[in-house]
Formats: C-alpha cells, sequence, structure tokens
C-alpha cells in the first residue's frame, strides 16, 4: 500500500516518500496556468515536473527532485514561485498601459513620416519634452539671441550695481584696503625727506 | 510519478499527458527530436495522449532519459505561449 504524507505546515503538497515524488495541488483560479508554466520552467534544473489536472477546478504538479533534496522544502520553494509569478503577471497587467503609451511614444518620435518642418525657415520642428507641443529651434534660438543682444539702459544697469552691492557682506573687512602700522620716527623721516626732495 | 510507469528491464516507459496541458503538436514535435533515442508509439485517448517509449540507444539509463523527455517537452510547452 502506498503511503501518502500531506505536509503539516502547508495543505497543498502531497508527499510521496516511497516514491520519492510530490504533488502540488494549485486552485487556477488564483493561480493562472501561464503562472504554473513559469514556475514549473523556474524548476527544471532542480527537478523534473508533469503538470496534470482540471484546468477549471484544480492542477496538480508532480515534482521529483534531481538529487537527493528534501520534498516537503522542494514543494514549499514551488509555492513560493508561484505567489512570485503571481505578482509579477498581476503588476504586467497593472502597467500594461503605461508601457504600451512609452513605446507609442518612442516609436512616433524616432518615425520620420511624422517629422515636421518650420514653414519660414524650413528647420525640423523639435517636440518640447515639458508641453509636447512642436516648436522650430531656429526661431527659438534667434529670439534667444535678441534677448540677449539688447543692452539695458544706464538707469537699469546702476539699479543692477546697486542691487549686487547690497549683497556684498564683508563682516572681516576683507574689501578695506590694509597698510601696515608705522612707527612714528620712520614716519616722520621719510615725510622730510619727501619735503626736501620736493624743494630740491 | 502517477502518470509514468517505467520497465526498467525491457527499457521501456509509459507516459500518460493531459492534452489541456500538453499540446498535441508540441508532444509530436519532442518525439521527432527524440527519434534517435526512442522508438515512440502515441495514443490519443479521450483528453489525454499516451505515449510508450522504448529505448533504442544502448548504454543509456531508460530512467534518466526519460524523465530528461518530460522535463524538454514541459520546457517546449511553456516557450510555445507567447504571453508567458
Amino acid at each position: 500500500m502506498k503511503k501518502n504524507v500531506q505536509s503539516r505546515g502547508i495543505n497543498n503538497l502531497e508527499i510521496d516518500k516511497k516514491g520519492g515524488y510530490l504533488i502540488v495541488s494549485i486552485n487556477p483560479k488564483i493561480y493562472p496556468l501561464e503562472v504554473i508554466y513559469s514556475a514549473a520552467y523556474v524548476f527544471l534544473d532542480k527537478a523534473y515536473l508533469t503538470i496534470d489536472g482540471n484546468p477549471e477546478e484544480e492542477i496538480s504538479v508532480q515534482m521529483k527532485p534531481k538529487g537527493k533534496e528534501n520534498l516537503e522544502k522542494l514543494g514549499m520553494e514551488f509555492n513560493n514561485e508561484l505567489v512570485n509569478y503571481a505578482v509579477y503577471v498581476v503588476q504586467a497587467t497593472r502597467n500594461q498601459p503605461l508601457r504600451k503609451a512609452i513605446i507609442e511614444r518612442t516609436l512616433l518620435t524616432n518615425n520620420p513620416s511624422e517629422e515636421e518642418y518650420c514653414p519660414e525657415c524650413g528647420a525640423k520642428l523639435v517636440i518640447d519634452p515639458e508641453t509636447g507641443e512642436k516648436y522650430c529651434p531656429v526661431a527659438d534660438e534667434e529670439a534667444y539671441a535678441e534677448e540677449k543682444t539688447e543692452e539695458p539702459a544706464e538707469e537699469e544697469k546702476w539699479e543692477d550695481v546697486e542691487e549686487d552691492l547690497d549683497f556684498v557682506e564683508d563682516p572681516m573687512g576683507i574689501s578695506k584696503p590694509w597698510t601696515p602700522p608705522k612707527e612714528e620716527g620712520e614716519a616722520n623721516e621719510k615725510s622730510k625727506n619727501r619735503q626736501k626732495t620736493k624743494k630740491g | 510519478m502517477k502518470n509514468l510507469k517505467i520497465d526498467k528491464k525491457q527499457k521501456r516507459a509509459e507516459l500518460s499527458l493531459n492534452s489541456v496541458f500538453y499540446p498535441e503538436d508540441i508532444v509530436e514535435r519532442v518525439i521527432k527530436d527524440f527519434e534517435g533515442v526512442f522508438d515512440t508509439k502515441l495514443e490519443r485517448e479521450g483528453g489525454r495522449i499516451n505515449i510508450k517509449l522504448k529505448l533504442m540507444a544502448k548504454g543509456a539509463n531508460i530512467e534518466d532519459v526519460t524523465y530528461k523527455f518530460i522535463n524538454y517537452l514541459l520546457a517546449e510547452v511553456k516557450n510555445s505561449e507567447v504571453n508567458m
């Protein structure tokens, strides 16, 4: 008589120690077939696997380890892999519209047939990444150059300087010119010499 | 395994597969890939595919080769699905 041992902690594992294999029972409503295939695929290098059962009610995966691996541990690892792929599928489904939008945008950006040119100068229009609107880079550069070349009025210039000066703080007194203190005798002699040279 | 019977003396194996999980065209393709290894007989019974394998290659272990056949088949089934 074949002895089947049900794993104590997890009730979807049926272990056959004599046969050296285990059966993992899976609810296809929780884990779709694509998730089961993906999880099984990961275990191909660890165990020999077959899938059986009813795809509407219960799917069973039979696993026979290639080495001397613990059957219960193998089954629990398979359960973890099921959860892993289920999460992946859910996330992929959620992100699908976003991925589609990114790919569409990428393809449209690099499609030469969609390129438009400036009617005035003939330059290729560029898409503004912030607004998504197309603009002529040449006209934009010219406008920028004009802005730059316009010199501000004299009054505006001085206002700017004053504003700049307001910001200069000099708590250490660095901006003041510094001369070393002179001794009184030396200073008098020097001033006398200067006076002499002037007279002479 | 419940769906696999191996006769080591006769170097024969019998494998029963659910055709929902293992599409027939892929099973046939995999059998072709193992042409020089096994002499194969394929039978269809309801929703199941029964494969009878007789090892042709000398010196090979029927158990090892059969299990490799099973895993190769599963890998092919998985890879045939575009969205997986």
